[in-house]
């Protein structure tokens, strides 16, 4: 029976290994992408209040096409290995859409990039993969 | 001349207590309620898949949110016959009370405190250090 991979996907060249490992090892399996629009993590994330909400509307929808090109790149990366990707699009906070993705879907393998940084720093900035890592019961591989 | 005061509302920063302080303070002075989406409560991740709308889903639930904390701060003040002013901001919080603060006129940021002990805040510094560093009007932690 195949297995179900996640990898979770944005712009970092970490994410491109974390992919380009779960296309290498797993090349058989079904292998989903997800990119995820974080207004908290992403740089390019607008500051506005009161009635500009149509300045957040704008960003997301920006942030929509780049997520498409993106998931692109993805697929071209993807296609040396012979795999054909699924794409997956969210909003909200990284962590809680990969959670909810697994939740939802029968996923047997989260892969996602992962910054060797100091695990004390990391535990308590709260880093969502030192997280993963301690108290989650999703199985993840952290590439680096 | 009245002042006006900003006070961040989000949850998870000693709310109640930076409230009681603007209103007991400067019952006078303009109090603005500010409440910065950082998408740490209201609706959680939502796929395109599974929305027509996701984006409006998601500031919709947002707004919300919002509006409900809106309510709670101001039943708050009313025990100082107080009535806020509501601001519904998005993004970063520091860059969100900076950029506020930088294109109106705010005499005060007003925040309440969280509680972590001062090892943790050493080695991560918090939202709150953050604020009071970058903002550009002096700050008072409650």
């Amino acid at each position: 029976m195949s297995r179900h991979l996640l990898v979770s996907f944005d712009d970092s060249a970490l994410s491109d290994r974390a992919l380009t490992f779960a296309c290498s090892t797993f090349p058989e399996d079904r292998i989903t992408a997800l990119y995820v629009i974080d207004a908290q993590s992403d740089d390019t994330a607008a500051v506005g209040w009161g009635d500009t909400t149509d300045q957040y509307g704008r960003w997301v929808e920006s942030r929509r096409g780049f997520a498409d090109e993106l998931l692109r790149h993805a697929q071209s990366l993807a296609d040396e290995y012979g795999v054909t990707l699924e794409t997956v699009i969210a909003i909200g906070r990284v962590r809680d859409a990969v959670v909810d993705f697994y939740a939802d879907n029968d996923v047997d393998l989260v892969v996602m990039g992962f910054h060797p940084r100091p695990r004390l720093s990391a535990y308590l900035a709260g880093e969502f993969s030192e997280r993963v890592i301690r108290s989650s019961d999703i199985p993840v591989a952290l590439v680096k | 001349m009245p002042r006006t005061h900003l006070v961040v509302i989000n949850d998870g920063h000693n709310l109640h207590s930076a409230l009681d302080y603007a209103c007991e303070t400067f019952p006078e002075d303009t109090i603005t309620a500010l409440y910065v989406d950082t998408a740490g409560d209201g609706p959680r991740s939502i796929r395109w898949a599974d929305s027509e709308t996701p984006a409006e889903d998601w500031i919709e639930g947002h707004r919300a949110e919002a509006a409900q904390l809106f309510a709670d701060a101001q039943s708050f003040a009313d025990e100082y016959g107080v009535t806020l002013e509501t601001v519904t901001a998005f993004g970063k919080l520091t860059d969100a009370v900076r950029e506020y603060c930088t294109q109106h006129s705010v005499d005060t940021v007003i925040i309440g405190s969280v509680d972590r002990n001062a090892f943790r805040s050493y080695v991560v510094g918090d939202d709150v250090t953050r604020i009071a560093n970058t903002a550009p009007v002096p700050v008072v932690i409650v």
